[in-house]
């Protein structure tokens, strides 16, 4: 399925402005099979996370930004799923666990990077150590989603949130998937000097001068309070 | 296979659920476990996925 996913995401990358991943039915996604991962050769199981990472990578650094919709489990490999996404949704009946340790195996679809860095690696670690099992409530406490919503209503905000998405500047969207993530892993300097590159490069967009002018013009919508 | 999914345990071994896809204005829609009655995406595909992903095996609530 992960290929199938892959086929979405580059078609969606072609065609779309901003994607939704979800999942049918109650749950999100509960990741590997571990029934076939059990009987996979040392070396079949290391390009299959590497295949892994690959797909993931083309949702968390390619063109246009992704929601996840979760709902029911986004366990092990979901959680990853869902961590390669740029923005998360919950619903109610959300639970986010890694029993990677209690299986006696790792995380190998980018978990060690992108979930420690989402929740942080003390946090991880204690999933997995503990088996710990998180609702929705406490994922988003960790950061790990930024909306919490009612039972059933995490597509329905999911799509809401990603055609504002993809309204904005299909630059600026990009620098924001692409540059953020780099700029994280670099010192202090290196990522200051990299912000001014990707800004000056966004401004000089034909679609920047044109949002600019169009909010100089007061033509376009400015900032409100959020209970506005 | 069925039956275990029935029961809330079966696997994607046999790719039985794969995912869906549909454009909503600009927003493209990846639906992950295709129920059997929904359109899958693409239309061809193999009947073993490389690294195959599973509904859930158990049903725990959160803890």
């Amino acid at each position: 399925m992960v290929e199938a996913i892959d086929r979405a995401v580059l078609r969606a990358t072609d065609e779309a402005r901003a994607g939704v991943i979800f999942g049918h039915g109650p749950h999100f996604c509960a990741g590997l099979d571990l029934a076939e991962h059990s009987e996979k050769p040392l070396f079949e199981a290391v390009k299959g996370s590497r295949r892994w990472h690959a797909v993931f990578d083309h949702i968390e650094r390619g063109a246009i930004p992704f929601v996840a919709a979760i709902g029911g489990a986004a366990v092990g490999g979901g959680l990853e799923l869902a961590a390669a996404t740029h923005v998360r949704v919950a619903d109610a009946t959300a639970f986010f666990a890694l029993p990677e340790g209690q299986r006696g195996i790792f995380v190998g679809g980018g978990g060690s990077v992108r979930v420690a860095r989402m929740i942080g690696p003390g946090r991880m670690g204690d999933m997995m150590l503990t088996g710990r099992v998180l609702d929705a409530a406490r994922m988003e406490a960790w950061g790990g989603v930024s909306y919490v919503v009612d039972e059933g209503a995490a597509l329905g905000r999911a799509v809401e949130i990603a055609a504002a998405m993809a309204t904005n500047a299909e630059f600026t969207n990009y620098a924001i998937i692409n540059a953020l993530p780099r700029i994280a892993d670099m010192s202090s300097e290196d990522g200051l000097f990299a912000e001014s590159m990707v800004a000056s490069l966004a401004t000089m967009t034909d679609d920047a001068k044109d949002r600019l002018r169009a909010f100089l013009d007061k033509r376009a919508a400015k900032v409100q309070r959020p209970d506005a | 296979m069925r039956a275990r999914r029935a029961a809330g345990e079966g696997g994607m071994g046999d790719s039985e659920e794969l995912v869906t896809y549909e454009m909503r204005g600009d927003v493209a829609l990846i639906g992950l476990n295709r129920p059997r009655s929904a359109t899958p995406f693409p239309t061809a595909w193999s009947r073993r996925s490389t690294v195959p992903f599973c509904v859930p095996r158990t049903k725990r609530g959160p803890v």
